[in-house]
């Protein structure tokens, strides 16, 4: 049963529609500079096929520092790493999509991988409604959203 | 009591030998209050809800901070050894129907996909083969749970049993899969209740935000909480750290703690 590419009716509206930028971020760890440049979000974004996104979801922890990329499959809401882990973030979340179709597999699989290629701990969610509030290391935090699908990746412990 | 006391002592044991052999007697010696406290606060927790109706608010109160306090201590105590890590994943929210079915089927599947595919994760990585160990033991101890809050096998989960399913029942809570002691799930679901009947207007984010900090304020950091309608999740969490439960038959509450290392 191929549930991917439709689109549920929810039964009731949780989440509101306007971001709130001031949600803050907790970090148990200390805060080193950010560093993600705006060139690299449009790389990630422009290297996959472009598609309208029109979900009003908002359960990033963060703030967007960067203004949102234009609406395309790909959209890096919010992230505290570096733009070659967040390439590779994207890569394995498209490859999980294609292959599995239940969500928790698709987290499954994220998680796994980041394990193996940066070390343990990871934690991963993918969803198309929820909220969430975390403490991760630093430059170990990413959240986009993925066609409809929201993943939420970060390090932690 | 005594099964009980029997089970977390095989839980213990795997934990100190493959990190701290040397001050094995120690940790022991250590677990073992914390354990006693526990069973305190259950009995004082099932006695006050037994004596007294639960709608008046001085009694939840009371219960409220006797539970914080001891909590409070038996943390201090559980942090000085060193947290096993466990994985665990959680199934994805999509319908209410989907819910109902794979509700039915969850508990078997979920326990046979779990232990196969922690068997073939943990092999390639030494470190994570002490882990193994730890998973089997707290497995079974997470799957006795299942049974025990069902049909009430056990003797000695009834009181704890009876009192859990009073506060769900009241807060229209159901737990889904625990990692937990019992106190900590109902200081969790009466958060939860507190928060939502708090807000104005209801937002995932602010309940997340609320518990968190609740739980980093009382049992130390670092907890982490997903609310939603509608996610699937896979992560790993400290030993006796873990909750996923539903309110109002459709919001889910996935709240788990990890171990903090300090930046070098």
């Amino acid at each position: 049963m191929l549930l991917r590419r439709r689109r549920f009716d929810k039964t009731t509206p949780l989440a509101t529609a306007l971001p709130q930028k001031l949600t803050h971020h907790q970090s148990s760890f200390r805060e080193t500079e950010r560093k993600m440049s705006e060139d690299a979000k449009k790389n990630i974004a422009g290297a996959l096929t472009a598609r309208p996104n029109s979900d009003d979801q908002k359960p990033s922890p963060l703030p967007s520092p960067a203004p949102a990329v234009p609406p395309k499959k790909v959209i890096i809401k919010s992230a505290d790493m570096i733009p070659d882990m967040q390439k590779e973030a994207v890569d394995i979340a498209v490859a999980a999509f294609e292959k599995y179709n239940v969500e928790k597999d698709v987290a499954e699989q994220i998680k796994k991988e980041f394990d193996k290629r940066h070390g343990p701990t990871w934690h991963c969610i993918v969803g198309r409604n929820f909220g969430s509030y975390v403490t991760h290391e630093t430059n170990h935090f990413v959240y986009f959203y993925l066609d409809q699908k929201a993943v939420l990746l970060f390090k932690s412990g | 009591m005594a099964h009980h006391s029997s089970q977390r002592r095989n839980l213990a044991a795997p934990e100190s030998n493959p990190t701290t052999p040397n001050s094995n007697p120690d940790l022991i010696q250590t677990y073992k209050p914390s354990f006693l406290v526990k069973h305190l606060t259950n009995l004082n927790l099932s006695q006050t809800h037994k004596t007294r109706p639960p709608h008046k608010h001085s009694p939840l109160i009371d219960t409220h901070l006797q539970a914080k306090a001891m909590a409070t201590s038996a943390i201090q105590e559980k942090e000085s050894t060193v947290p096993v890590k466990r994985t665990h994943k959680e199934k994805p929210q999509r319908h209410c129907l989907e819910l109902e079915r794979r509700k039915l089927g969850d508990p078997n599947d979920k326990g046979m996909v779990e232990d196969a595919k922690v068997v073939k994760g943990k092999p390639r990585n030494p470190h994570l083969e002490k882990h193994d160990v730890v998973v089997a033991a707290a497995e079974r101890m997470s799957v006795s749970l299942a049974p025990g809050g069902g049909g009430g096998r056990r003797r000695s989960f009834c009181g704890t049993q009876a009192d859990l399913r009073d506060v769900f029942a009241i807060n229209g809570a159901k737990m889904v899969s625990v990692d937990m002691p019992p106190f900590m799930q109902i200081h969790a679901v009466d958060c939860a209740r507190k928060a939502i009947d708090s807000m104005e207007k209801f937002t995932s984010k602010t309940l997340a935000l609320s518990l968190k900090k609740e739980f980093d304020g009382v049992y130390g950091p670092a907890w982490h909480c997903i609310v939603g309608t509608s996610f699937g999740s896979f992560v790993t969490h400290s030993v006796g750290g873990f909750l996923y439960f539903s309110m109002d038959k459709k919001l889910y509450i996935l709240l788990f703690k990890t171990a903090v290392h300090k930046a070098a």
